[in-house]
């Protein structure tokens, strides 16, 4: 890489940075604000808040990795208890269940993670009342960790949704391109995770997943 | 219980401080670590909360110096902070060692988690 090309992709890393930084405060200003009154439509301008914010930091979170300065650092954990952390989450919105069917630990970043279950949870709580939350494992090792309902997904589905984000003269198609963190940031922080994002069918349920590496390292304890 | 708030932010600062204030504890508020050591000798905190994101000296500077007191080192420290844990490059020992008794990012806590952890001192 020439000397240039480095520094300015580090000096782009920090500018999002500090712009991220600069827009977040604002953010939490409004939502903690949200906390000092009992008005009836404070939770929901909180929510709005938080949303956003959630959004900031998924966002940086792809580009620190696409900008290839800084690498998400990977951590062996528990799928389970990423999975509880984010029905937290969706069960404000809609019914959730949990299916864990994996108890060895993936390699994975938490917050990326629970960023990219929450996008799939907001899209296939769009499409079935009933959402669950599964991990199980793939054909080649691999942990499966994604978020299912009564819904028929296609991988055409999948391909039209891409395609369609951010296109306000495109006809809606069945995967909802308005959740509150775009699909393509969930497919960026996949990749950053090592990951893929893929449609995936279990019985009746379909749904969204990320397929990761096992952890080694506690699977040998 | 009294309540030591660094926040560099004046209207954050403020709406902490209220909300603090109506579950009945008194908090003085300071923007930068100079103004917390001087206001910590006059309040004597039972609490700090600390933005790890101040001027002039950053948060770790401010730890380190203030924890130099030995009649400040066993005052817990509440970190609430607008960086990720991920990004303050410190072990769970380094926080253990200034005496961090649990770490708050601001966009995924809500007052009352912040208010309800320091009461359970």
């Amino acid at each position: 890489m020439l000397e240039g090309e480095g520094i300015g992709a580090a000096s782009d890393a920090a500018t999002l940075r500090a712009v991220a930084y600069e827009l977040k405060q604002p953010l939490i200003r409004i939502a903690r604000q949200t906390e000092l009154d009992d008005a009836s439509e404070l939770p929901s301008i909180r929510q709005n808040a938080e949303d956003a914010l959630r959004l900031i930091d998924s966002f940086l979170l792809t580009a620190q990795s696409e900008y290839g300065q800084q690498s998400l650092n990977l951590e062996p954990l528990q799928a389970g208890a990423v999975l509880y952390d984010v029905s937290q989450q969706l069960k404000r919105q809609t019914s959730v269940a949990i299916d864990s069917r994996v108890h060895e630990a993936v390699m994975t970043h938490r917050s990326a993670l629970a960023s990219i279950l929450a996008v799939f949870g907001d899209i296939i709580g769009d499409l079935s009342s009933h959402v669950v939350l599964r991990s199980y494992k793939t054909r080649n090792g691999a942990v499966g960790i994604g978020v299912f309902g009564a819904t028929k997904l296609t991988r055409a589905d999948l391909r039209q949704a891409m395609e369609l984000q951010g296109n306000a003269h495109a006809p809606l198609g069945k995967i909802n391109t308005q959740s509150k963190i775009p699909l393509s940031i969930a497919e960026g922080l996949c990749r950053a995770i090592g990951g893929t994002m893929t449609i995936k069918h279990m019985g009746t349920l379909s749904g969204l997943a990320t397929e990761l590496p096992r952890s080694e390292q506690l699977s040998l304890v | 219980m009294k309540i030591l708030l660094l926040e560099p932010d004046a209207e954050l600062a403020k709406t902490i401080a209220a909300f603090l204030s109506k579950k009945h504890h008194e908090v003085v508020t300071v923007a930068s670590a100079q103004a917390a050591i001087h206001q910590a000798d006059e309040l004597k905190p039972d609490a700090v909360i600390l933005e790890l994101a101040i001027p002039e000296h950053n948060g770790i500077e401010f730890l380190q110096e203030f924890k130099s007191y030995s009649d400040w080192l066993d005052v817990p420290i509440f970190v609430y902070s607008r960086i990720p844990l991920a990004d303050s490059n410190l072990t769970d020992q380094q926080w253990q060692k200034y005496g961090v008794n649990t770490y708050f990012y601001k966009p995924t806590t809500t007052l009352e988690n912040l208010e309800r952890a320091v009461s359970l001192l």
